[in-house]
């Protein structure tokens, strides 16, 4: 039996974790793709991060949040927001999981990276961010 | 059942007693005992009630779906309702946190006469070697036992010698004694449910269950710290209100600072007995600290989806981590601004009660989906009991600022 499922409570706006069960983000906006005029769309990228969350909000409060999101991401990454392809995730049940760790996306959550490296890794006792 | 599990229950339940008082109580109790007696115990009763019921509601929902609440507020309502309710409890919450991280520095002045304003920094430095130190459980239980020493306050009001009937005739009487006026009264009745029915208390209970990996095996022992918790944390609530009526409601003083929260038991026990309620002061706000401080945590990392808690280690949550002593640091300068932090209590208290519609709704919205839920969706019971503290919150908050803005908070 198929039952009609919406994207908007399966997909969109879900729990993102790795392969090992490490939280790294919400599915903050989906990119789409029509093959051809009449056939049903394809979902290519899953966008993570907050600035593909203010791109989608809009308003003053979403145009913000992305400014601030693309500031602190650097000039390093490619534009847009920061995106991960569809092939990479597996189970959707209940959390979004992804079938690679979070060493292997290396443009994803970069905040959490340069924190960890930069300021709460050097404390003491601060345990090992790549474990 | 094993000792070591009766033990995991007490504690579990000591905490809930410990986590229901705060700041917030402590001024609101005091202050409204020592002007309107106990004519506003109903709220007590009314918002043990209504906390016990979402509280209960949002670790069953994360034994369900291992996600806690602020996690589906957004999943259900979108992004934009929840980053409103996010900003909203944010500031609260933050606003909290200073209020909190006053109150230990007040007890602690309280024992030492040393102004509070030098104790702050010392309060924030040690709130912060203790998360960094301790592991959750046992943090909690620490201030949770601590905490148990404000059972105090019960002990105070048998040796003030009260007349009985006149408190039963106060608590059955919801109305303003003379010479107060309504709008003052329900001011009160606003304070009250703000300060004992906080968000917070459910963001941190919810993601706690999720730290601690509670399973359905869990929920016997959620609900005896729930239901056995939080009423004894009522009784603490309304003892506070009825030492305070039996020494200062005759008298005409009013409450203005904490040392007076604690004064009638000085009275009652004599030193002894103020210096086990300092403790229980010291230990009720400095747990309500770490609570209001990780649940800005929780809320932030919740909306993003950042890896939180305290369960792996600091670097594996930096973004968490970061929020967190950001938040703290935050507090701790407001808080050295010299601003009255009783004032800021009673205000955070009322937009605390204005958002409490906001962070219900969606709770029993997914407490009653069959299909999340399964077999622990809410019963009858939880959802009436659910649908009218919804309405009641929803009441508190539409008259919340206007009274607040009517009655001057209350001073008039």
């Amino acid at each position: 039996m198929t039952r009609h499922q919406s994207v908007r409570f399966t997909l969109l706006d879900q729990q993102i974790i790795d392969v090992d069960d490490r939280r790294i983000g919400r599915v903050d906006d989906l990119l789409w793709e029509q093959p051809s005029p009449g056939e049903q769309p394809l979902i290519t990228h899953v966008l993570v991060g907050a600035q593909a969350l203010g791109d989608r909000l809009g308003g003053i409060t979403g145009w913000l949040m992305a400014h601030v999101a693309a500031r602190l991401r650097g000039t390093t990454d490619p534009e847009g927001p920061t995106r991960v392809p569809t092939q990479l995730v597996g189970d959707h049940q209940d959390l979004v999981r992804l079938r690679v760790p979070l060493s292997e996306l290396p443009q994803v959550a970069g905040l959490e990276r340069w924190l960890a490296e930069n300021v709460v890794g050097r404390l003491p006792g601060a345990g090992d961010a790549d474990q | 059942m094993k000792p070591s599990k009766l033990l995991a229950f007490t504690l579990g339940t000591l905490s809930a007693i410990g986590g229901f008082i705060d700041i917030g109580d402590l001024v609101a109790d005091a202050l409204v005992g020592a002007r309107f007696g106990l004519a506003l115990a109903w709220v007590t009763v009314l918002s043990v009630v209504g906390i016990a019921c979402y509280a209960e509601m949002s670790a069953r929902i994360t034994v369900q779906t291992r996600r806690p609440a602020f996690d589906l507020i957004r999943s259900r309502l979108g992004p934009g309702y929840a980053l409103a309710g996010l900003l909203g409890a944010l500031a609260v919450t933050g606003l909290l946190v200073m209020a909190e991280l006053s109150g230990v520095a007040l007890a602690l002045q309280l024992a030492t006469s040393v102004h509070y304003l030098l104790w702050v920094p010392v309060a924030a430095a040690l709130v912060l070697v203790l998360v960094w130190v301790l592991p959750f459980e046992t943090m909690e239980r620490i201030y949770g036992l601590l905490g148990l020493t404000m059972l105090v306050f019960v002990v105070a009001v048998w040796h003030l010698i009260p007349d009985w009937f006149r408190l039963w005739s106060s608590a059955t009487t919801p109305a303003p004694p003379a010479g107060e006026t309504w709008p003052a009264y329900l001011f009160f009745v606003v304070t009250l449910i703000g300060a004992q029915m906080t968000p917070y208390e459910m963001f941190f209970f919810s993601s706690g269950a999720v730290e601690s990996r509670w399973g359905p095996k869990d929920l016997t022992e959620m609900r005896v710290n729930v239901l056995v918790g939080f009423p004894l944390g009522g009784l603490l609530a309304i003892a506070i209100q009825a030492v305070a009526f039996l020494v200062f409601f005759d008298a005409g003083i009013q409450v203005e600072h904490l040392s007076e929260t604690v004064l009638p038991v000085g009275l009652a026990l004599g030193k002894i007995g103020l210096a086990i309620a300092l403790i229980g002061v010291f230990a009720a706000t400095f747990g309500a600290t770490l609570e209001t401080l990780f649940s800005t945590g929780y809320q932030l990392a919740q909306y993003f989806g950042w890896s939180y808690g305290k369960v792996q280690p600091p670097a594996q949550a930096a973004r968490f981590t970061t929020s967190i002593a950001s938040m703290l640091l935050l507090a701790t300068a407001l808080a050295l601004t010299t601003i009255n932090p009783i004032t800021v209590t009673i205000v955070a208290v009322v937009f605390s009660a204005t958002l409490l519609p906001f962070t219900f709704l969606p709770v029993l919205l997914v407490g009653n989906d069959q299909q999340v839920m399964g077999d622990l969706a809410n019963g009858r019971l939880s959802n009436a009991l659910g649908t009218i503290t919804l309405g009641i919150s929803i009441l508190v908050s539409l008259a919340a600022v206007p009274l607040l803005v009517l009655t001057r908070a209350g001073t008039s």
